[in-house]
């Protein structure tokens, strides 16, 4: 039990293990005090070899709620002195629980599998399916006699026991569903990733794709330089070059104007919009995109030696031409409608396809074949 | 401030060679490890008391592993200072400034 030594005592005692005189031990006992205390205020710090250290800790002004009422206090800053027991002391003091060590606590986990299951995974996923899954799965268990539970004891050596309730027998099947239900996650992150690389792969599919464009672009260049020797234009279409343009008369020149495109200047010179390449083959070194006029640049409009509704085989040529020029301006652009200009020329000038069939991609000729086979088939 | 210096200061005011205060003061601070450990209480006036806390075994929760742990009963020693010292320890600082 505890008990207070008075401060007699406490010299009687000392005098009883040491042997000392009382004076001396109170004159001593004193003395230290006065020194603890002389210390503390010198430095902040004293510290005893087997006793522990004193030490003076700062508490900065707070207000506190007196107990019991709603007054407030407030407390000035001040010094605290602490006081921290030598190691050795304190392992001195505790040596009767020296052998005791922490003891991990397991905690049931049944009872937390059950409440994951009955709680959050049915509860989050809301999914009818799983309760039909459990109830259905707990009215497949065949009940088992005891006499069969003894045969088969012998072979299984777990088997659930028939005394226990339903409940058991649901959660154990819960576990089961839970075990299927993870698996059917893990098998979702499988679907996740083969979309991914599907996504990846059809990526890949479209760079590869643009990718010659690089190389077709330097076909303009030699279109271009045909264009620069179209004086040596031959009248019939079966012997001309493939790098020589048919001659044309150039029946106006056309002042670019705010909202101008080469589809209306077709249709106001032509009247028809679809002859629109005929002036972009003619116009090709001035313009850099088909698309894009210039404010103010002049462009020549190339004349059709028959109408628009009855073209001649070199107007049909020139088109064909314009429609390929477009066709690899786009390509060099990057523009997936490319392809539907090589169709145009093809349907203008077949030859001309077929004299650049091997500048051309094969994946765009490739592209009409079908079409054009089933227009044969029509016909 | 140290123990020699203790010791020093003490053996200044007793007269005494500090080796006799020095075998004193050990047999006295083990003297008071023995009152300790017996549970009592040891004051000394003007200065405070000695004591020690007996802590129950307690449940606590480890965050290292994740995992609850029974921690064992322990002693703890402590000293209450009196209301002198503390007032002295105050005043002397204001008396400092």
């Amino acid at each position: 039990m505890k008990s207070k030594l008075s401060f007699s005592d406490l010299i009687n005692f000392i005098t009883q293990e040491t042997g000392a005189s009382k004076k001396l031990v109170y004159d001593l006992i004193k003395e230290l005090a006065a020194i603890i205390e002389e210390g503390l205020i010198r430095d902040g710090n004293v510290s005893i070899a087997g006793l522990g250290s004193f030490k003076l800790e700062f508490v900065g002004s707070n207000i506190r709620k007196l107990p019991q009422s709603e007054n407030y206090r407030e407390i000035s800053e001040h010094k605290k002195v602490l006081f921290r027991p030598e190691k050795s002391l304190r392992e001195f003091i505790n040596r009767k629980y020296a052998a005791l060590r922490p003891i991990i606590v397991d905690e049931p986990k049944k009872n937390v599998i059950v409440k994951d299951i009955s709680q959050n995974k049915i509860e989050k996923t809301n999914d009818k399916v799983i309760e039909k899954k459990i109830k259905i799965a707990a009215e497949s268990i065949p009940v088992i006699n005891k006499e069969e539970q003894a045969n088969k004891e012998n072979r299984v050596p777990v088997i659930i026991p028939i005394s226990n309730n339903v409940e058991k027998k649901t959660t154990d099947l819960k576990k089961f569903v839970d075990k299927k239900l993870g698996d059917q996650s893990n098998n979702t992150k499988v679907y996740y990733a083969v979309g991914v690389v599907i996504l990846l792969l059809i990526l890949s599919f479209f760079l590869f794709r643009n990718k010659p464009e690089i190389e077709y672009s330097q076909t303009p260049q030699l279109i271009e330089a045909s264009t620069e020797s179209g004086d040596n234009l031959t009248q019939k279409p079966e012997n001309r070059d493939l790098n020589i343009l048919p001659q044309t008369n150039n029946i106006a020149s056309h002042k670019i104007e705010r909202g101008d495109n080469l589809w209306a200047l077709a249709t106001k010179y032509y009247g028809n919009p679809y002859l629109w390449p005929n002036i972009y083959r003619a116009n090709e070194s001035i313009m850099k995109n088909p698309d894009v006029l210039i404010e103010g640049h002049e462009l020549s409009i190339p004349s059709l030696e028959g109408d628009s509704k009855n073209l001649s085989e070199n107007d049909n040529y020139n088109i064909a031409l314009g429609y390929l020029k477009a066709y690899l301006k786009y390509k060099e652009l990057g523009k997936t409608k490319a392809s539907l200009y090589l169709w145009a020329a093809k349907k203008f000038d077949q030859s001309i396809v077929q004299k650049y069939r091997e500048t051309l991609q094969k994946r765009d000729l490739k592209l009409w074949a079908h079409t054009e086979k089933e227009e044969l088939r029509i016909n | 401030m140290n123990t020699a210096e203790v010791i020093r200061l003490l053996s200044q005011r007793l007269n005494k060679p500090q080796k006799e205060v020095k075998s004193l003061l050990e047999r006295i601070i083990e003297a008071f490890r023995k009152v300790l450990d017996s549970g009592k209480r040891a004051s000394i006036p003007k200065f405070g008391t000695f004591y020690s806390i007996e802590r129950k075994s307690r449940l606590s929760f480890n965050p290292g592993i994740k995992k609850k742990m029974e921690l064992p009963p322990k002693v703890i020693p402590a000293f209450r200072p009196s209301a002198i010292l503390k007032n002295k320890v105050n005043s002397g600082d204001e008396n400092e400034e």
